[in-house]
């Protein structure tokens, strides 16, 4: 396709895109900050690569799933990506996130953190799913997403809970 | 004595797991609180729009169902066929991280991943290359 949208469309489009990313900015920002725990990225950048991708691909989402679905799974995978990079070159600054959200009464619930750097230590599939779940999605749009039956969902997300739960009770020496 | 307080801890511990589960449940109460305002977010969108890579007007008409594909994931998908035979003889149960089903790094796997497309959709794309 030629580059010669008409000025007013693509005026239109942005439009679109702005709104739909102000709908979704609670989800992105909770996204990327659940990946930053205990990690020293910046948020503000993490945001930015997400609303980068989701800027590239606005055109081919054709609603085929539905909007929240689409800005969750390219919010995570641009997250996933940003984890593989920094597995491949292990980084030696602090622990503590910076930037965006480095604020005196930023959220510090220390046990909400210990639940979700437990979840970061899961193999990357199991930790997607389960953050979909947690995230609010129903067992029938995370077998969607997976391509998987709603019962296997659900025994497997089961089973990453149980699993969890032994990882904390392990953690506080139990 | 001691092991009453060894159940007692154990008996505390475990509800707090289970609080901690129903509170990272509860994420968008949190999410709203603390996500920066509509001008911040606005201002780092505009940044996202100047991305070069990012002109929706490079697309071609790789076409299922009226999807059109962005030009530079079609013209990698060339570069990146044999990593996407690759994906499809192992093709995953879960659309979600499909690159990490892939031996062999390609720029291609990670920007398909990037743009929100399923396991179908690649496999679909992989097919068209293919043929």
């Amino acid at each position: 396709m030629e580059s010669s949208e008409p000025h007013e469309a693509n005026k239109s489009r942005i439009e679109n895109f702005n709104a739909l990313v102000l709908r979704h900015k609670a989800m992105i920002w909770h996204i990327c900050s659940d990946y930053n725990v205990g990690k020293a990225r910046n948020m503000e950048d993490c945001i930015q690569e997400v609303l980068i991708n989701l800027w590239r691909s606005f055109g081919t989402f054709e609603e085929r799933s539905s909007e929240k679905t689409w800005v969750w799974r390219v919010a995570t995978n641009t997250m996933l990506m940003l984890k593989r990079k920094e597995d491949k070159s292990p980084q030696t600054e602090p622990i503590e996130a910076v930037g965006v959200g480095e604020k005196e009464d930023e959220p510090n619930d220390e046990k909400y953190k210990q639940l979700q750097q437990l979840i970061n230590m899961l193999p990357e599939e199991s930790g997607t799913i389960i953050r979909s779940f947690l995230d609010g999605f129903s067992y029938k749009e995370i077998a969607e997403m997976t391509g998987s039956s709603v019962g296997a969902v659900a025994m497997r997300i089961a089973r990453l809970k149980q699993k969890l739960k032994i990882m904390y009770e392990r953690e506080n020496n139990l | 004595m001691k092991n009453k307080i060894k159940a007692l801890k154990s008996s505390t511990q475990r509800d707090s797991f289970e609080a901690q589960w129903q509170s990272r449940q509860q994420w968008q109460e949190q999410a709203e609180k603390w996500a920066p305002d509509d001008k911040t977010f606005l201002q780092w969108v505009e940044k996202a729009q100047q991305d070069p890579a990012g002109s929706s007007a490079n697309l071609i008409p790789i076409h299922r169902n009226k999807r059109w594909i962005p030009y530079a994931a079609a013209a990698s998908l060339v570069i990146g066929v044999a990593a996407i035979g690759l994906t499809r003889q192992s093709q995953p149960e879960s659309g979600l991280p499909v690159a990490e089903e892939v031996t062999v790094e390609s720029q291609t796997i990670h920007f398909i991943c990037n743009n929100g497309c399923s396991a179908q959709d690649i496999m679909f794309l992989a097919n068209k290359v293919i043929k």
